[in-house]
């Protein structure tokens, strides 16, 4: 089995598997609930769906911006 | 630079929520007793504990009986490998009993009523009830006939990423129980759910005679379940979020996110009526390490709209069977290999082959039910319902595509007719959110 890396704020589960991860109890962590998405009706559709858009758009970008500073002049 | 605020979300173990209410035609509707409003009222609320009416959904399953299957897109790309589609609750039925009771409640947080055998299930009197049914079916009881609060009821889709992430059965075999992974922001998830057509197929009636709940007798109309009215009122989704600290932050940046699940999938093909002996060759896909298989009656699998039986996961072995025999390329130490004779018929409570297969799943910590329970020593009037046969290939290593073949031998009254064989194997995959946003899907063997 390879060897587990440890990579702080991931997962301690078995070797392979890094997802992040609540590293410490100071961290917000919080139950939020959503409803199925607009014109999706519990009573009627024979197909139901729920829509989870995760977290800021901005993260994308703020992580190209550290993988991929701007060049300043 | 000002740091936006990232939630990193996953799902809970049960993250569905249903409201509903259940109702069927009063069936003591009375206009001489006109005063009184109970009487008087063309519907009443469902109270299958009081044998109003006496109908019961298999525990296992709860409100997911009433969902085909589920699929799952994360930024426009498929990220359940699950290819079940209408025998999910099947394969789910399945996945809950092979567990404990420990297991069961440290998971999903309650205990699960355990229906092993025509004891746990029939019932001709109220008073009569079997503590399991009786439990199972408290889940559907409203407070009253006018009842005006609906049920509620938390369930999840087995194996269904990124709602559910690690079959029960590979949890015990493997000794590693995978939580549900959090997915990083930035991540659209759509997750569609199919309801079934009727919602009501899997709520069958506790009253039926044993050879209709799996033989070719129809239930009478005494017996059937009356016509009922589902009304779902409302379906929410609960998550849990956390945002990371600074120092967490750097981790997830220098990491790509890996995560865990279990694929089923599905196989199945009918039983030839009529002959001395059937044999199958069941095809065990590279990887798999756990499969289940077993003899299912026509109707348990596939809803017959002309029929008052409904579809049902309780297996048994196949009725007329004489002797039965299991082998699989390259393997000979299979428990079955030497065969086992009147399998659930007669004397296989004695068969040593069958104890040395139950007291390995015990051992496994994949069943704490009694041998007794599963395979009743009064099989002239009790029947289990529990006997699929689940194989540990967890030590096999299989790399290429082998073959899984069951043999059985009948009595003079030959094979039944409208039998099918099924088999479910289990694969484990690993699942790479690259940082273009793809998915990538390896099978990990």
């Amino acid at each position: 089995m390879p060897k587990r890396k440890h990579i702080e704020g991931f997962s301690s589960g078995p070797e392979e598997f890094l997802y992040p991860q609540p590293s410490t109890s100071n961290e917000d962590k919080a139950t939020k609930e959503v409803e199925l998405e607009a014109g999706s009706d519990v009573k009627k559709d024979q197909i139901l769906t729920f829509r989870l858009k995760l977290g800021p758009s901005e993260f994308a970008r703020y992580l190209l911006t550290l993988i991929c500073p701007p060049i300043v002049h | 630079m000002t740091l936006p605020v990232f939630y990193f979300q996953r799902f809970e173990e049960c993250p569905f929520e249903l409201t509903y209410k259940i109702s069927y035609a009063n069936p003591r509707v009375s206009t001489t007793d006109a005063d009184l409003a109970q009487k008087k009222a063309t519907r009443w609320w469902i109270r299958p504990s009081e044998f109003e009416p006496g109908i019961f959904l298999d525990p296992g399953l709860g409100a997911a009986a009433f969902f085909t299957h589920g699929r799952c897109t994360i930024n426009n790309e498929r990220a359940d490998v699950s290819d079940l589609g209408e025998f999910q609750c099947l394969f789910q039925s399945l996945n809950r009993r092979y567990t404990t009771d420990d297991f069961y409640r440290a998971k999903y947080g309650c205990r699960m009523p355990r229906i092993n055998n025509t004891t746990d299930f029939h019932s001709a009197t109220k008073d009569a009830m079997p503590a399991a049914l009786k439990e199972a079916v408290a889940a559907l009881d409203s407070d009253d006939w006018d009842n005006t609060q609906p049920l509620v009821s938390r369930f999840t889709l087995d194996c269904l990423f990124p709602i559910s992430s690690q079959s029960n059965i590979l949890a015990a075999l493997m000794k590693q129980n995978q939580v549900n992974g959090y997915i990083r922001p930035s991540s659209e998830i759509v997750i569609t759910l199919f309801k079934r057509s009727p919602v009501d197929a899997l709520i069958e009636s506790f009253r039926i005679p044993d050879n209709a709940a799996y033989g070719d007798v129809d239930v009478t109309a005494a017996h059937a379940k009356p016509e009922l009215k589902v009304e779902f009122e409302g379906l929410k989704l609960f998550y849990e979020s956390f945002t990371p600290d600074a120092r967490s932050l750097h981790g997830f940046l220098r990491a790509t996110p890996k995560y865990y699940v279990d694929k089923p999938y599905f196989y199945y093909a009918s039983v030839a009526p009529g002959v001395m002996l059937t044999r199958h060759d069941i095809p065990v896909q590279p990887g798999t390490k756990a499969m289940i298989y077993g003899f299912i009656h026509g109707h348990q699998m596939f809803r017959d709209p002309n029929s008052n039986r409904s579809q049902n996961a309780r297996i048994r072995f196949i009725p007329n069977a004489k002797e039965f025999k299991l082998k699989m390329d390259h393997k000979d130490n299979f428990y079955f290999a030497e065969g086992v004779k009147d399998p659930g018929i007669a004397g296989a409570s004695l068969s040593s082959g069958l104890r040395g297969y139950h007291a390995s799943l015990v051992r496994k910590g994949l069943t704490d039910q009694p041998f007794e329970s599963v395979w009743p020593r009064k099989f002239a009037t009790v029947k289990g319902y529990q006997q699929p046969i689940l194989l540990d290939l967890s030590d096999l290593k299989i790399e290429k595509q082998c073959t899984l073949t069951p043999t059985v031998s009948y009595n003079s009254d030959l094979s039944p007719r409208n039998w099918f064989i099924f088999a479910i194997g289990l694969q484990q995959y690993q699942l790479t959110h690259l940082t273009n946003n793809k998915w990538l899907q390896e099978l990990r063997k």
